[in-house]
């Protein structure tokens, strides 16, 4: 038999339509360059750039629905590595990632790099470890696959209620940020901004469900990127001289520090052990850039990267891009592919940090009251900036920064056209958007799959199956907005506990289900049971104030303590009960081979081909 | 691929590879705090510990995952486990 080779793809014309959209896209942004110059109102430029962007994924998604069940559910399993890794890049990464670590690298500098690290250690380990295994066995949700692999559908039940809530979290923090962000900028209501993310979302996700999420996913991704990467570059041009902000950045860190010790930055002695987040409210910068550890010790630096390594490893949204590769080879080069192109986000974050942080030192502190630049008065008016405005100058004792603000304020600070601040919202509301997306139809197909149809057949009544999944991702899509107006969260903190939950009661029996054959069906049980009952039981303590407030650092000692508890009872468990059956584990050294057709499109070709065999 | 024989080599191989990889991983994670301790310094322009930190800890992953990717392949190709089971 020949060796597989990668399978049809999605559309023989995949780069001629990222081409298009980066070009369409580009021409729209240089038409509102060379309109800002002739005088044209802001307004109207903002809403064209944002419109433009909305319109090309809108259309996409469009242009892309389907009513097949196969292609809503796994995209007819054709979307190839490269392609789908732009997409699933900037959904885990989302706008909240993008946003609030590009202001912990302002605020935190050194101390905000564990949380890069985790989300890179996350990508290898779940490349090694889980998606080729998942994808073998071609489930369409992460529950489904660990319904499947143990055998067991309260175990499929149990395991889609914890997913669910952690993605509820991530997507009700996307879309927060998203609002929040753009109803501020634009100055309009949230709820104006919730109702255009809801339209935006049934069009590029209820349309054709995973086909259709495929499509907008590479294009919003491939927007988002070019809307982050393009005014940082040109900020370090600006000061360094050089094109490549990842590396240039060098170059001023020697001023950076001078700066840092006039303003009377002083290196931090005192390490706490548990990390705190810094609130999106406005803060004071506290520590020099460069001095490690000084806002934690190594305990919480290795809880960090824990944390988020563990919840990105787990995430159900690579398992679900899993399952629409068309075999292995398609996998591995999507996670290669993701962890390249995550590499270069997470490397751009620290430079607009440390550009922002740079501006802000040499060109606001200091300055006089009544010469502080208009631009800034916009962003106290956001509520993102405040400084006392009673003293004859600008002080960096009182000027506080929120965190989700920074990644707009360098374009602005740096005094590049409005453009190019606009550009950068338009990026963080792509991510959002691509995120939310990626998050909805994860979040519809597992309630869908693994919780409303746990006691239903895989085969028959795939129209009803569909128009179901399709029916919830249009409510969820309203849910997840309606929460970002009305629920009082840090979109971060959400994010964290998203991923924590995640990490916390999926990730060890994901990984032992390949790598133990030993592991059973109770010991997998307790573990998704206890890992959720602590992160979820903690993470109610920490949201209601009882730790001490939100950001208290909390999340990091219950994943970790979580992730270690349930590993341990997962084990002693398994151990003591009976061992699995020989069926599953058969199913296990099939999975252990992962080339070649999915065993659940083997199980249900072999069942169709029985019930078309003539009696 | 169909035999249990053909497996267990082509098994073995496969969790060796893991297990180098989740090693990398390990050094990556460990690299900033010993850089930051052990390293004085600075190379293009920024403290060596920091340089370890971000682009040291970054391109250990993303070699990492490159060559996991090329090897697996590699292993599956000559164990014949592209085939269909």
């Amino acid at each position: 038999m020949a060796m597989s080779q990668i399978g049809p793809s999605l559309s023989p014309r995949l780069g001629s339509h990222l081409s298009i959209v980066t070009s369409l896209f580009a021409a729209i942004v240089f038409l509102v360059l060379i309109f800002e110059q002739l005088g044209t109102g802001g307004r109207i430029l903002q809403l064209a750039m944002i419109g433009g962007a909305a319109l090309t994924i809108g259309a996409t998604g469009l242009l892309t629905a389907s009513r097949r069940d196969w292609a809503f559910r796994v995209a007819d399993r054709r979307v190839p590595g490269a392609f789908a890794s732009i997409g699933l890049t900037i959904s885990l990464l989302g706008a909240t990632g993008i946003a609030s670590l590009s202001g912990l690298f302002f605020l935190e500098g050194f101390d905000a790099l564990p949380y890069a690290i985790g989300i890179i250690v996350g990508l290898l380990v779940s490349a090694v470890l889980v998606q080729p295994y998942v994808r073998k066995d071609g489930a369409p949700t992460l529950a489904g696959y660990i319904g499947r692999r143990f055998e067991s559908r309260l175990l499929r039940l149990l395991a889609g209620i914890a997913i669910s809530i952690a993605l509820l979290l991530i997507l009700a923090a996307e879309l927060k940020l998203g609002v929040a962000v753009a109803a501020r900028r634009l100055g309009t209501e949230p709820w104006a901004i919730a109702v255009a993310f809801f339209l935006m979302l049934a069009l590029s996700v209820a349309s054709g469900g995973a086909r259709s999420q495929a499509w907008t996913g590479a294009s919003g991704g491939m927007l988002s990127l070019i809307s982050i990467i393009v005014p940082v570059t040109l900020v370090s041009i600006l000061l360094t001289n050089l094109p490549v902000p990842q590396l240039s950045y060098g170059v001023i860190s020697d001023s950076l520090a001078g700066l840092e010790s006039r303003s009377g930055l002083a290196r931090q002695t005192a390490a706490a052990i548990l990390p705190a987040v810094p609130p999106s409210s406005p803060s004071l910068l506290t520590k020099p850039f460069f001095q490690p550890f000084a806002a934690y010790g190594t305990t919480g630096y290795l809880l960090i990267i824990v944390t988020i390594a563990a919840g990105v490893a787990a995430h159900p949204l690579i398992a679900q891009r899993s399952a629409t590769g068309s075999n292995v080879l398609a996998v591995r080069r999507m996670m290669a592919w993701t962890a390249f192109i995550a590499g270069l986000v997470l490397l751009t974050l620290p430079a607009i940090g440390i550009f922002a942080r740079y501006i802000v030192l040499s060109g606001l502190v200091g300055l006089p009251i009544d010469q502080v630049p208009s631009w800034l008065d916009g962003f106290v008016a956001a509520g993102w900036v405040s400084y006392d405005g009673q003293g004859p100058r600008l002080s960096l004792d009182s000027l506080a920064l929120a965190r989700d603000s920074v990644l707009l304020l360098l374009p602005a600070a740096s005094g590049l056209p409005a453009t190019f601040a606009d550009l950068a919202l338009v990026g963080l509301l792509a991510a959002a958007l691509t995120a939310a997306s990626a998050h909805v139809l994860a979040l519809a197909s597992t309630i869908g799959e693994d919780i409303l149809l746990t006691w239903r057949e895989e085969t028959g009544a795939e129209t009803a199956r569909t128009a179901l999944l399709r029916a919830l991702t249009v409510v969820l899509a309203g849910l997840g907005c309606w929460m970002a107006v009305s629920v009082r969260a840090d979109p971060f903190g959400l994010l964290l506990w998203g991923l924590a939950i995640i990490g916390a009661s999926i990730l060890a029996p994901v990984v032992m289900s390949v790598w133990w054959k030993r592991i059973n069906r109770w010991g997998a049980m307790l573990a998704v049971g206890a890992g959720f009952g602590i992160s979820g039981s903690m993470m109610l303590l920490d949201l209601s104030g009882a730790s001490g407030g939100a950001g208290s650092g909390l999340v990091f000692a219950a994943a970790v303590m979580a992730l270690a508890l349930t590993t341990a009872a997962a084990i002693v468990f398994s151990l003591l009960t009976p061992r699995p059956e020989k069926r599953i584990l058969d199913l296990v050294r099939d999975m252990r081979v992962p080339g070649g057709e999915t065993l659940l499109d083997r199980e249900l070709r072999l069942q169709r081909a029985s019930l078309r065999r003539p009696v | 691929m169909r035999h249990r024989p053909h497996r267990r080599p082509y098994w073995r191989e496969t969790k060796r590879l893991a297990v180098f990889s989740l090693c990398s991983a390990a050094v990556a994670i460990a690299l900033p705090v010993v850089a930051t301790r052990m390293a004085s310094g600075s190379l293009l322009g920024l403290p060596i510990g920091y340089l370890a930190a971000t682009l040291g800890c970054i391109a250990i992953c993303l070699l990492t995952v490159a060559r996991f990717s090329v090897r697996q392949d590699e292993i599956d190709q000559w164990h014949g486990a592209q085939e269909d089971i």
